[in-house]
């Protein structure tokens, strides 16, 4: 038997306690980022390539979580349930758009030859961001009817799944998408 | 009558979302987010309850698979195994419906 190659273990991740512009990072938060922020690294790393852009990112997004966590408890507002996920939304949301600005900059390449690449890069890339957007602003029900459409569900099969027509599945999917485009519209308009 | 003279004309009802944006968006979370060290993955146990019976499991699950993408693809093969599971009794009850010849 061929002996098993060693693993080397990885980098240690580090992370600061305050982003780029100088905003704290609650230990709360810290703690969350460390653990997921491997992985979370891994989603930019594959979408914008830079890992030291991808890690400014990710602490713009942990001190955004912890300014966003205190606000909430000075005004009263429940809680963040999960600040796992939390974190990582509003870390791929910052990344996709970084990702956005990016495509806009290439957008003067779409005449060479290269246009049909791009093109499909574009559609991924827009699709990933209104998936996301659906993930982090819609109810439960619709985020379920969007995973079984995207897994081949048809919409009668849907609807039974949620004792609904399979007219009321539909329009809840699409009401969904509408949803996450207006939110992501009106995002990109504040910057 | 009329559905027929419809679809003569070409008045084919359009498709609301395209094929690609379903392949696209199966393949974004079947892809983009890698877990190698499976951080924070629920048991297989509760993917299949999330596939089978979801008002079962918590939101967190659902959270869960739309961040890591092994547990995605195990829902994913599970949500399969589900569609197949019920097309077979389909087909069983309209075999068992049939009178014999």
């Amino acid at each position: 038997m061929r002996p098993r190659p060693e693993t080397k273990p990885g980098p240690p991740f580090l992370l600061n306690s305050v982003d780029r512009f100088g905003r704290q990072i609650a230990p709360a938060v810290l703690s969350v980022s460390m653990e997921i922020g491997p992985r979370a690294l891994a989603y930019a790393q594959h979408l914008i390539g830079d890992p030291a852009l991808a890690m400014n990112y990710f602490e713009e997004a942990a001190a955004s979580v912890s300014a966003a966590i205190d606000e909430k408890k000075a005004s009263g507002a429940p809680a963040v349930r999960n600040v796992a996920a939390y974190l990582f939304r509003t870390f791929i949301r910052m990344v996709d758009d970084a990702k956005h600005k990016e495509k806009i900059l290439d957008q003067s390449l779409k005449e060479s030859g290269e246009a049909q690449i791009l093109l499909s890069e574009e559609a991924q890339a827009e699709t990933a961001v209104l998936l996301n957007e659906v993930m982090e602003t819609c109810d439960r029900a619709s985020r379920e009817v969007i995973v079984l459409r995207l897994e081949g569900f048809s919409w009668k099969e849907i609807g039974k799944q949620f004792d609904i027509s399979s007219h009321a599945a539909e329009a809840r999917f699409s009401k969904a998408l509408d949803h996450a485009r207006k939110v992501f519209k009106i995002r990109r308009r504040k910057g | 009558m009329l559905s027929a003279r419809r679809k003569s004309k070409g008045h084919k009802r359009k498709p609301s979302v395209d094929k690609a944006f379903l392949e696209l968006g199966r393949r974004h979370f079947a892809e983009d987010f890698p877990n190698p060290t499976r951080q924070g993955c629920p048991k297989a146990d509760v993917l299949k309850r999330l596939a089978e019976k979801p008002t079962q499991v918590g939101d967190e699950v659902l959270d869960h698979i739309t961040l890591c993408s092994p547990c995605y693809r195990t829902y994913s093969s599970f949500l399969r195994e589900l569609k197949a599971r019920r097309s077979n009794r389909k087909s069983q009850a309209r075999s068992r419906k049939q009178p014999r010849a």
